[in-house]
């Protein structure tokens, strides 16, 4: 009876409330209120996306199973309640006027389109592919009318963007290769084409793994296919806090005879309070882009710890100390 | 006495093919090396002076060789503790899994891996949680089994148990974090063999050899089983006992086994049945031809897991996809005969 109110309740409200036309990031024409005061952020790379410029609109960010503690960002992130929104009912108990979904155009968008229509909530998608996060910063702005702010985002990364360029056009990059390390023991990747290496993709760094069936996600793969790839560089992946396979790589007879092992350019990829790389593929991709910039294109370390120290500051709201950012680059 | 001296002759070409197998499986690999340079790594272990690359040791040394070891040994340990069950349940529908030693081994090697703990944890987290489920098993089977046939008894109580492991490992699985430990606990959970080091090979190698001559040897005792546990008592066979210790045995095997290889299913079931079509029923045999078959397939199969594609292929898939056409032809082969 209760959720029964609650659905006609909804369907009232989205009647009466004033509300306008507008077409998302994917072109899709979508009905929502003149003045969004709720919103469900769907899931963790859209809620860390849109935390800072949402504030209290923001009621409450899909989160899967998983890691539940963050650290250096603001505990503004860490209050905003989690909802399972695989259980649609529970999107409904908390009533939101629209629910903004982080995609990665061009993409599928019937399961959007179904979800809308069974929940009767407006549903708004977000581009989060790397290279336009700065428009998404000026679409969210006019969506939430906090222009102002969201200026200072996309602002920001538009320079970012821009020095990156000037940074690859001055020193190209010939064929060198890296491969990104996951799992215990570093025998997971994601392999080229995968939306979770599009940090070396935007960089025009070579992923050392190339695999005959395209993956989307993390596959499985053997020393020898390692050695046969044999990477300039290794990027490897903290699994769940102690376990990085990063001491393995450096100390295994078994991984000593590759260049990145033997010219010491094996990397832990910083992860907090999400690693810089992916998990999830969001705006925490952004610091990774800046230090690789350091590691393949010759950024001053200055100029990488003055744009990290400024992007914590932005878009985590947290001020990273110097040992905050010793222990991150550690 | 002829069929005896014809036995020991297949046992000992499964022995050599083995061996063979295991050598050419050494060539085989993602890493193109000159057979040239085998020799010359070879020649090396005689001769100090020798130049070979250095490429060549660690691929041979540190990847190859540990794995067609494993391969070897859990290939023929899964196929042996298959026999064996399958001779003492009287059943040829039974695995080494039926008493939920799998199971049990996925949810500790799962629970492992969620808790992040280091391959070693891992591995004995597994193998204490495998054996600690055939427990549990058999300690239901007693307290239920007192009315009911005992194998009966035994294997209910073994569906139960993989059952309840089962439901466990899904709810790991849920709260498993999707971008990291959900595909490390699937892959695990599919079996393979990409992360075996040498060091993690010597325990399995000491139980599989001595469960394989403990098993080969009261192999008659299995063979009187086979008539029924009134049968057996009559001629003097404490079934009891018997029983008891072959579940300890194979127990020990599979748990350890499992524990290093992640789930490798049909190895288990099917070889037992083409070592029986080769040599016949007499477990004395059976148990050696089974694991020495069960070895020579693993080999085979795990050449193929780590060669056909740049992406391992999980030996779950592939144990499956080349194990059913074989057995199929096998099936026909053995058809047409009689």
């Amino acid at each position: 009876m209760k959720k029964y109110i609650l659905i006609v309740s909804i369907c009232f409200y989205t009647f009466v409330v004033h509300a306008k036309q507008i077409t998302d990031m994917a072109g899709r024409t979508v009905k929502v209120p003149d003045h969004i005061k709720k919103i469900l952020a769907y899931d963790s790379k859209t809620s860390i996306m849109m935390f800072r410029c949402a504030g209290s609109k923001l009621v409450a960010k899909g989160m899967l199973p998983g890691k539940k503690t963050y650290s250096l960002i603001s505990s503004d992130y860490t209050k905003i309640p989690d909802v399972d929104v695989k259980n649609l009912e529970e999107i409904l108990a908390i009533a939101p006027e629209i629910i903004i979904i982080g995609v990665y155009l061009p993409e599928n968008l019937d399961d959007y389109t179904s979800l809308q229509s069974k929940l009767n909530i407006p549903v708004v998608l977000i581009d989060l592919s790397i290279e336009k996060l700065d428009k998404t910063y000026t679409f969210l702005g006019k969506l939430l009318e906090n222009e102002v702010e969201c200026k200072k985002y996309s602002n920001y990364l538009s320079t970012i963007y821009t020095d990156i360029q000037s940074l690859m056009k001055a020193k190209p990059l010939s064929g060198i290769t890296a491969y990104y390390c996951l799992g215990v023991d570093g025998l997971m990747t994601d392999p080229s084409g995968s939306k979770h290496t599009e940090v070396f993709d935007f960089l025009k760094i070579k992923n050392a793994a190339k695999v005959e069936i395209p993956s989307g996600g993390h596959v499985k793969v053997n020393m020898e296919q390692i050695l046969v790839w044999n990477p300039d560089y290794i990027f490897a992946a903290e699994f769940k806090g102690e376990t990085n396979p990063y001491k393995t790589i450096l100390t295994s007879p078994t991984w000593a005879g590759l260049k990145a092992v033997k010219n010491k350019h094996v990397y832990k990829i910083p992860s907090q309070p999400l690693t810089w790389f992916d998990h999830p593929p969001s705006i925490n991709r952004i610091p990774g882009l800046i230090w690789l910039c350091e590691i393949f294109y010759k950024q001053s370390p200055e100029t990488t710890k003055a744009k990290i120290i400024e992007f914590y500051k932005l878009f985590y709201g947290y001020t990273l100390t110097d040992e905050d950012y010793k222990q991150l680059r550690s | 006495m002829q069929s005896t001296k014809s036995e020991i002759v297949i046992i000992g070409m499964l022995l050599l093919t083995s061996i063979c197998v295991a050598i050419i499986s050494l060539h085989f690999g993602r890493f193109t090396i000159a057979i040239n340079d085998i020799f010359l790594l070879l020649k090396s272990f005689f001769d100090k002076n020798t130049l070979y690359p250095e490429t060549v040791k660690t691929v041979i040394l540190n990847i190859r060789l540990p794995r067609i070891l494993a391969a070897f040994l859990v290939g023929g340990t899964l196929s042996l503790t298959g026999a064996a069950y399958q001779g003492m349940f009287r059943n040829p529908m039974v695995s080494p899994s039926i008493l939920g030693v799998s199971a049990g081994a996925g949810f500790g090697a799962a629970l492992g891996i969620l808790l992040a703990l280091q391959g070693f944890w891992i591995q004995t987290l597994s193998f204490l949680f495998g054996i600690g489920a055939v427990l549990v098993v058999y300690s239901l089977s007693l307290v239920t089994g007192r009315k009911y046939d005992k194998n009966l008894t035994l294997i209910l109580s073994g569906m139960i148990i993989t059952a309840v492991f089962t439901a466990l490992i899904s709810i790991l699985k849920i709260v498993a974090d999707p971008n990291n430990t959900l595909p490390a606990i699937e892959y695990w959970l599919m079996g393979g063999l990409s992360g075996v080091q040498l060091g993690n090979l010597q325990y399995i190698a000491i139980l599989s050899f001595a469960g394989l001559l403990f098993l080969s040897l009261s192999g008659w005792k299995l063979d009187i089983l086979s008539f029924g546990d009134e049968e057996a008592k009559s001629m003097g066979i404490n079934v009891r006992r018997l029983r008891f210790t072959v579940i300890i045995i194979a127990t020990l095997l599979t748990a350890s086994a499992v524990s290093i290889s992640g789930i490798i299913g049909w190895v288990g079931l099917l070889v037992p049945h083409i070592a029986r079509m080769l040599i016949g029923p007499k477990n004395v045999v059976l148990l050696p031809a089974s694991f020495l078959i069960g070895a020579i397939f693993l080999l085979i199969v795990d050449d193929f897991s780590r060669c056909i594609s740049s992406i391992e292929i999980p030996l779950g898939i592939t144990t499956a996809l080349i194990g059913a056409p074989f057995f199929i032809f096998i099936l026909l082969k053995t058809s047409k005969k009689v």
